[in-house]
């Protein structure tokens, strides 16, 4: 997993979502919030669900970069955005949202 | 001039006891004006404010506005569908597309708890909170703890009951804090479901029987029942919830005493207050309505006063 310099989250994206036990790991570990970063439709849905779930019952974020005709394929609880600056806009909301007691 | 110890009005929580007695003081000064015949001032006439509602609202919207355009500033209203804003996204950049306007203040609602806090960081503007999903409501609060003033004086020591539906209110917390601040014992009521988890953190009692809630307190601020917040059935039915938590007229003559009542509106008339007890002397709804313009003039002029407008 690609780690955003100084900011605990970490990029999953093409280069590196097909390393999942890598990705798992590195979660484990290091307790971040997640951007997933896709240029294309992958079929690793189960892995993401799985990680998704995870991110929840640890109370981090997790959010898709998807545009809108594509997320169509993915589940409907999935938050998704369409560029990375919304996605760390997203984060940062959920940041405030858990410290104000969300 | 006296300032507040803010830049931003985001909550009550950020508060402190000399910031609300200012906020009061200006507000009674500013009810007198609109009491007059001539009932604008000139106060911000350099500043221009944008009402940015993501979320509906009809009276917190125009009783903003109408503070607003009291104080001469000039106006612009940004209306959208919760449905078309979530979370972070796009907010920053429709604020930051209204702020090239050169925009002074923004007065925001959101759906989502810290929209405003997030936006404080995000964007060079100074900026209201004007309710932020199930956080924070503090215009409401502060005109609520300024109506009991009002009514009771000093609420050092008085006992004020919050009844209703607490666990979706930005009002009931803010409430709490501003209460707190003013030193004012807090009583909330309502079913369990409707009770947040972390009600003993707050400082407060609680109480699951209207009666002794009713026998205890000085004034009651009757909460709506918020059902568009809630996603799943946390009483039985409004008949069922009438019966146990609404106000009545016949409740409030078992009382050996004539209670303060207040409620943030809109009413559901029959469900949390019958119409007998709304529209009657101990009930202060009105008031309330006429002291929120008095009290966003009183938000809006002093975090105005503050903004760097030098002029070319």
């Amino acid at each position: 997993m690609i780690k955003i310099e100084g900011s605990d989250i970490g990029l999953i994206d093409d280069s590196n979502v097909n390393n999942e036990e890598n990705c798992k790991r590195e979660l484990v570990l290091q307790d971040l919030d997640i951007i997933v970063d896709f240029k294309k439709i992958v079929s690793k849905i189960s892995f993401l669900e799985e990680l998704f779930k995870y991110q929840k019952e640890k109370n981090r974020s997790i959010v898709f970069i998807l545009p809108v005709e594509q997320q169509i394929n993915y589940p409907e609880k999935w938050d998704f955005v369409p560029t990375k600056a919304e996605a760390l806009d997203f984060i940062f909301l959920e940041r405030i949202q858990r410290d104000l007691g969300f | 001039m006296k300032k507040l110890s803010v830049s931003n009005l985001l909550g009550i929580k950020y508060l402190q006891l000399d910031d609300l007695h200012l906020i009061f003081e200006t507000a009674t000064h500013f009810k007198e004006v609109i009491n007059r015949p001539i009932k604008k001032v000139p106060s911000l006439r350099d500043i221009t404010i944008a009402n940015l509602f993501f979320e509906n609202s009809t009276r917190t919207k125009l009783s903003f506005e109408l503070a607003e355009k009291r104080l001469s500033a000039d106006v612009i209203n940004f209306s959208a569908n919760q449905s078309s804003v979530s979370k972070g996204e796009s907010l920053v950049d429709t604020v930051n597309n209204i702020l090239a306007m050169k925009v002074d203040m923004i007065v925001i609602r959101h759906p989502s708890p810290g929209a405003s806090h997030f936006l404080s960081k995000k964007v060079d503007s100074c900026i209201i909170n004007a309710g932020d999903g199930t956080h924070e409501h503090p215009s409401q609060a502060l005109l609520d703890t300024y109506s009991l003033k009002e009514k009771l004086g000093n609420l050092q020591g008085k006992r004020i009951a919050i009844i209703g539906d607490i666990l979706h209110s930005r009002v009931a917390l803010s409430n709490i804090y501003a209460l707190k601040i003013l030193g004012a014992e807090v009583m909330l009521c309502a079913p369990k479901s409707l009770l947040p988890k972390n009600v003993d953190s707050l400082g407060v009692m609680s109480s699951l029987d209207l009666m002794e809630v009713l026998n205890w307190c000085d004034a009651v601020n009757i909460l709506r029942v918020q059902n568009e917040r809630m996603e799943l059935n946390y009483f039985p039915s409004s008949r069922e919830y009438s019966q146990n938590f609404g106000l009545n007229g016949a409740l409030l003559k078992k009382l050996k005493k004539d209670i303060v009542i207040l409620h943030p509106g809109p009413i559901n008339r029959g469900v949390e207050i019958t119409s007998d007890v709304a529209d009657s002397d101990q009930a202060i709804i009105l008031d309330q309505v006429e002291n929120g313009v008095a009290i966003r003039m009183a938000i809006i002029y002093l975090l105005g006063s503050q903004l760097n407008t030098t002029k070319p």
